[in-house]
């Protein structure tokens, strides 16, 4: 034996001597074992609006027990959370809560379920399994938060626990991928075609930056590989960019940008289209596409109103995909 | 200056100088810039070109890395980070030529 062992985890399959750890900073070599350094030691742990995910299809108005450990596969030089997800875990002080009292705690404070998100849950991902599981048999659901960068091995092991998923399509570009996320764009399209083939209510999120992925062609590329690979009912949320951490050399995404790919999507057969990051008028409700009224309308992450009974509008009768209790 | 001499500095920064700060620009920019990247300032642009380079297992935004065993068997120890058994991983064992197997 070489005392050397490589995590099939996540694309990057990192192969890691005795002392290693991988790209991800909390899986590691320990004499000989892989292991996990951030197994119940979340360094964040909030109770959140579900739309904060966001996730506007999956039970509208309750609360998400949400929880993340330190770490990330990927290194998006605009990360938002970037102080705990390309924090090293022993720089970040962590809380400790057992799976256990994930779900114990989600349940006293009223939460409807638990979400995996604010870093990547991909790298803490026993973590994930085994509250997830907890959490299920508790009468709980599960969401997961994610850039999506996993081999489809794991993806699909995990999934059945899973109820909800909100993937970050950055880009619908490699090179984008490859030089602003540090990682490749094929193992995420394959992981959104994986969750909407095993039944996992899927939401997808693309954060514009201005200058870099806001081109016409790269937004109708994207809305059009969502419209012919995933379906015309997947809800795509575009996010505003704003100047943090790696990236700070260029301005918020303009208003007129988001509304230019809420019509590009509109166009591109997409039928649930959401503004975030941002206050819009109306990007945030939800319209039924055969009568036009708006179904759930938002205030943020608050529902003003809900007109969806049993899964369909009020007015019409159109069923509108989700899961809504 | 006579022509002579003006010649002989041309020649003396062609031959001399010139590699000489190519050289130099070369093993900066091929230094590890550390953690923060680039972007600490430090500069490194080949060595961050070639860590980047095609395959995915280069595009990572920091290659594995080595960590302090003794801190960390403490950390361990006092339950700051946890040695929990991961899933998804493979022994990777040589052969007696040496040569490792998966």
């Amino acid at each position: 034996m070489s005392g050397r062992v490589q995590c099939l985890l996540c694309p990057h399959t990192c192969e890691l001597e005795e002392g290693q750890r991988g790209t991800c900073r909390v899986r590691m070599n320990l004499d000989g074992e892989l292991v996990s350094l951030v197994y119940g030691r979340p360094v964040a742990a909030h109770v959140d609006p579900v739309e904060k995910k966001p996730v506007y299809h999956y039970l509208p108005g309750t609360r998400t027990f949400s929880i993340a450990t330190a770490g990330c596969n990927l290194g998006c030089e605009f990360c938002q959370n970037w102080e705990i997800s390309q924090a090293a875990p022993e720089d970040v002080p962590p809380y400790r809560m057992e799976p256990e009292e994930v779900v114990s705690r989600a349940e006293e404070t009223g939460c409807s379920s638990v979400a995996y998100t604010y870093t990547e849950p991909i790298v803490f991902y026993e973590y994930v399994e085994d509250t997830a599981r907890l959490a299920r048999e508790a009468g709980m659901g599960n969401i997961m938060v994610t850039a999506g960068y996993i081999n489809e091995g794991p993806l699909r092991e995990l999934a059945p626990l899973i109820d909800a998923a909100n993937v970050d399509l950055k880009s619908i570009r490699d090179d984008y991928y490859r030089s602003v996320c540090h990682g490749t764009v094929g193992p995420v399209l394959n992981t959104l075609q994986v969750l909407r083939e095993m039944g996992v209510w899927l939401e997808a999120t693309n954060l514009v930056v201005p200058g870099l992925n806001d081109s016409e062609e790269d937004l109708e590329g994207l809305c059009s590989w969502i419209a012919e690979n995933l379906g015309r009912d997947v809800p795509l949320h575009f996010s505003r960019f704003f100047p943090t951490y790696r990236m700070t050399d260029r301005p918020p995404t303009p208003l007129e940008t988001l509304e230019r790919a809420g019509e590009i999507a509109s166009a591109a057969g997409l039928r649930y289209v959401y503004v975030g990051n941002v206050v819009t008028g109306s990007g945030d409700d939800t319209f039924c596409p055969e009568c036009g009224r708006a179904v759930v309308r938002r205030d943020r992450f608050r529902i003003v109103e809900n007109g969806i009974e049993d899964g369909r509008c009020a007015g019409c009768g159109r069923e509108i995909p989700g899961v809504w209790q | 200056m006579d022509c002579g001499n003006r010649i002989l500095i041309m020649h003396y920064m062609k031959l001399t100088l010139l590699p000489m700060a190519l050289a130099l620009t070369v093993a900066v920019a091929a230094r590890d810039p550390g953690e923060g990247g680039t972007d600490t300032g430090r500069t490194g642009i080949l060595w961050e070109m070639v860590s980047r380079a095609e395959s995915v297992r280069t595009v990572a935004v920091r290659p594995p890395s080595f960590v302090d065993m003794e801190r960390f068997r403490e950390l361990i120890r006092r339950g700051f980070l946890t040695r929990h058994p991961a899933k998804w991983s493979m022994a990777l064992e040589e052969d007696s030529t040496g040569e490792e197997r998966r």
